[in-house]
């Protein structure tokens, strides 16, 4: 679970700007202030988690709606010579991973239980070196349980050829080893490039430790080389990692046990806290700012085709596969938003079925075809309505199916009457706070009227009101953040509701002012 | 006159009907626009009763009032009071006579009516009518500042209503020190008065890096937080609220911004015993007090330091 993002120069962000996150979370701002970059951010940190790639155009999670550009146009003012700085804080609800490890004999033999949370910061530059050029995860840093110093440090090396091993500095310090491990730790130098600030060479003539490692604040601190088959300071999660000995010598006995505690250790700590992040960012779901209407083709069910959320057509084949009750919850939300449809689903024989086939109902002889019902028994397609259904559908579905993980949302309001955009207030907080808040909805709207309902639900909640079918919304399962232009960068700023649901803060400009101008 | 103000109204000044044409009626709730969401509170009667009229069928509401009342309730400058009279209010008059009521229990600055309403009323000078507002003294005394006397009591007077109703309470003093009783015992009685709120305000104190009355202005950050932490944690603990501390580096100038009013408090909020001394606050129009707000929100720029108690 993603409790906060921060970003350093990415796209309109130039300086450090966090966003704290909670079940419902809703950006607002101006056109162009922003907002969409935090959505972007999440979905390039994926890529980066995920593949190790930096220089990303399409991603797995945008599809065709969204291209990032590759690094050039992601890093702020385009200026390649700043370094992008990703930070996520997450929570590790279930411990970490041991990778098949026996931790009976290990140092931390309860690590896997004693880690509730994890930070990981990705710092991503444009390298040139004599062998390679372009934009790498050049550093990354690992933190633990909510202390601000970090538990370990990663550097790619200074060439960046092919087979160039990755370095780790560990901070034997933290709070994590305790007094205990004290002693046994300082084995682990035995198997350091580095110790006691002194440095010692892979091999003769080979790569050295990083600067940015080697000029660390502690340099009693000991730093590991890892082996790596990507250019990436976060190593593969597809591959186990292996901790190289200095001077490429042959470990002894007891050697080969220390590296072997040093390799456990970092599995845990760097592979068992990053997978759970990536594992957080793949299952996510991005609805798209402009849904696609359906054509005509896609409204009948065909197995195997790969449909995207970010269009929103997944939504459709989802409701057109449905043989529980996913199309009557969407049809109860769409009767609770007023939206004046219902989605009908058909399943026709094909022309060439015999009657006995038919009278047998055979499901294999069968096609099924999504409609529209729009009152008085009128079948038509969603082409043939008012485009706000087509983009309220995906939304609503999303909702209801998306499991727990994070959902991003770009626009949930676009076409839709006033009336109904409060509904989705309901909808977003039912969404948010019905897996017991485990999921993350991070919404990026303009509608006053969406945040007015979330706004009076808290009220309610407060005053013991809430009407029925109302899920209650505290505090704690809403965070408001407000992006805005200040020359030429981004700021996000957090606007925090109290537990009435009143803004606690007063909005910049005032709070959606624009009718009071327009009728005074 | 307080830089903010708590008013009554009685609901014919919003009804089209009780004036000649409905553009007068629109002009007279231009001029308490301005007036009411920069620098008032109204007072919502009988518990919530007179907002609830509103929203009740029967009366042409002039379409400018609807959308003031909808921005006083989402800004939060509707605060509510019980009911000063037996009965319920059944026409404007009655609402007027529950006003007058609510004023005997806790005063208001001023309670605005139409003629026909304020007829009963001349010599009090508490009620008039929107078309005679000149006349009114304490509409004629409304200032962008007013001039205080440094002591707890002016400077309690001044921040009752803000204190009472604020949701969030930003104070900005570079040499702001809860343990300095001679300059700074008064902030910590008018804070400690927050106990008797049942909703808490969001409070942020901030502050220079530095300590002390020397000239050395480099930051001692573990010299602050070591020397602020006991007496804070004591106050948050009676006042029952969180206190967020930043630490600022480059911090001159003093204010209090809250969602309600940002004031310009040029001596901060240090009181004195000195006799006849005094100061000037000023209001802050409403565009300033967002862009202090924004100076200091750590999105905007970073502090050398920020810590939470309680």
């Amino acid at each position: 679970m993603l409790t906060a993002l921060e970003l350093e120069n990415f796209k309109g962000i130039a300086g450090r700007q966090r966003i704290d996150l909670a079940p419902l979370t809703l950006l607002f701002g101006a056109n162009s202030a922003g907002k969409s970059t935090i959505l972007q951010a999440l979905l390039y940190l994926h890529e980066l988690v995920e593949r190790g790639s930096a220089d990303v155009d399409r991603t797995e999670l945008g599809g065709s709606v969204l291209e990032l550009g590759g690094f050039v146009r992601l890093v702020h003012k385009h200026e390649v010579e700043r370094p992008i700085i990703l930070r996520a804080e997450f929570a590790t609800p279930g411990g970490l991973e041991r990778f098949g490890r026996d931790l009976t004999d290990f140092i931390l033999p309860d690590l896997d239980d004693e880690v509730d949370s994890a930070w990981l910061e990705v710092t991503i530059r444009f390298r040139t070196t004599p062998t390679f050029r372009g934009p790498i995860v050049d550093a990354a840093t690992v933190g633990v349980n909510g202390h601000d110093e970090p538990l370990v440090w990663l550097a790619t090396g200074s060439s960046l050829r092919d087979g160039e091993p990755l370095f780790v500095r560990v901070n034997v310090k933290h709070p994590i080893f305790g007094e205990t491990a004290a002693g046994a730790i300082d084995e682990w130098t035995r198997v350091a490039v580095s110790r006691g600030g002194q440095l010692s060479l892979i091999e003769e003539g080979g790569p050295d430790v990083p600067d940015q490692l080697a000029a660390a604040d502690d340099p009693s601190l000991p730093v590991f080389a890892l082996s790596s088959s990507l250019r990436s300071a976060l190593p593969s999660l597809r591959e186990p990692l292996r901790v190289l000995m200095p001077g490429g010598d042959e470990p002894t006995h007891r050697e080969e046990h220390v590296v072997e505690e040093v390799r456990t250790f970092l599995e845990m700590i760097v592979l068992g806290t990053t997978s759970q992040l990536a594992s957080f960012l793949r299952d996510a779901l991005y609805i798209g700012p402009l849904r696609t209407i359906p054509p005509r083709g896609s409204l009948y069910e065909r197995r195997g085709r790969a449909t995207s959320w970010a269009d929103g057509l997944a939504a459709w084949d989802l409701l057109l596969a449905d043989r529980l009750t996913l199309v009557e919850r969407t049809n109860n939300w769409l009767r609770r938003l007023g939206a004046g449809c219902q989605v009908t689903v058909q399943q026709l024989f094909d022309r060439g079925a015999e009657a006995e086939e038919i009278s047998e109902g055979h499901i294999d002889k069968t096609v099924r075809r999504l409609l529209l019902e729009t009152g008085g028994g009128s079948l038509v397609l969603p082409s043939e309505v008012g485009a706000g259904i087509s983009q309220v559908i995906p939304v609503i579905v999303a909702a209801l199916e998306g499991r727990i993980g994070l959902t991003l949302i770009e626009q949930p309001e676009i076409h839709v009457h006033p009336a109904v955009q409060v509904g989705l207030g309901d909808l977003l907080i039912d969404a948010a706070t019905r897996e017991g808040s485990r999921r993350l909805l991070l919404v990026e709207t303009h509608s006053e009227h969406l945040l007015l309902r979330l706004m009076k639900r808290m009220r309610e909640t407060a005053d013991d009101g809430l009407p029925e079918g109302a899920r209650a919304v505290r505090p704690k399962d809403v965070s408001i953040m407000i992006v805005e232009k200040d020359g030429s960068r981004s700021i996000v700023r957090q606007m925090p509701l109290n537990e009435r649901g009143e803004l606690v803060k007063a909005w910049p400009g005032g709070f959606f002012e624009e009718g009071l101008k327009e009728v005074f | 006159m307080p830089l903010l103000a708590e008013y009554a109204l009685t609901p014919d000044v919003f009804d089209i009907t009780s004036y000649t044409n409905e553009e007068v009626c629109g002009l007279h709730l231009q001029l308490l626009k301005e007036v009411l969401l920069q620098e008032g509170l109204v007072r919502d009667l009988r518990d919530g009763a007179w907002a609830k009229c509103f929203g009740k069928a029967g009366r042409p509401w002039h379409m400018r009032g609807k959308e003031l009342l909808k921005k006083l309730a989402t800004q939060k400058r509707m605060v509510l009071a019980t009911s000063a009279r037996q009965s319920e209010p059944t026409n404007d008059a009655e609402w007027c006579d529950e006003a007058l009521a609510s004023h005997g229990r806790q005063q208001l600055n001023g309670i605005f009516v139409t003629d026909a309403t304020a007829a009963p009323h001349i010599g009090k000078g508490i009620v008039s009518s929107v078309s005679k507002l000149s006349g009114a003294s304490w509409w004629t005394a409304r200032s962008p500042s007013v001039r205080l006397r440094r002591t707890h009591s002016d400077y309690a007077t001044a921040l009752d209503l803000v204190i009472r109703h604020a949701n969030s309470l930003i104070l900005v003093d570079p040499h702001m020190d809860p343990t300095d009783t001679h300059q700074y015992g008064d902030l910590v009685r008018i804070l400690e008065n927050l106990r008797h709120r049942s909703a808490k305000p969001l409070v942020e104190l901030h502050r220079a890096a530095w300590y002390g009355g020397g000239s050395d202005k480099r930051a001692q950050i573990p010299q602050v937080v070591g020397a602020l932490t006991p007496r804070l944690s004591s106050i948050a603990k009676l006042a029952g609220v969180s206190f967020d501390i930043f630490l600022w580096d480059e911090i001159h100038d003093r204010y209090l911004i809250s969602d309600l009013i940002g004031i310009s408090l040029p001596y901060g909020f240090a009181t004195t015993a000195a006799p006849n001394a005094t100061t000037t606050w000023t209001r802050l129009g409403r565009a300033d007090r967002d862009l202090v707000q924004r100076d200091f929100d750590p999105a905007y720029r970073v502090p050398r330091h920020r810590f939470r108690i309680g």
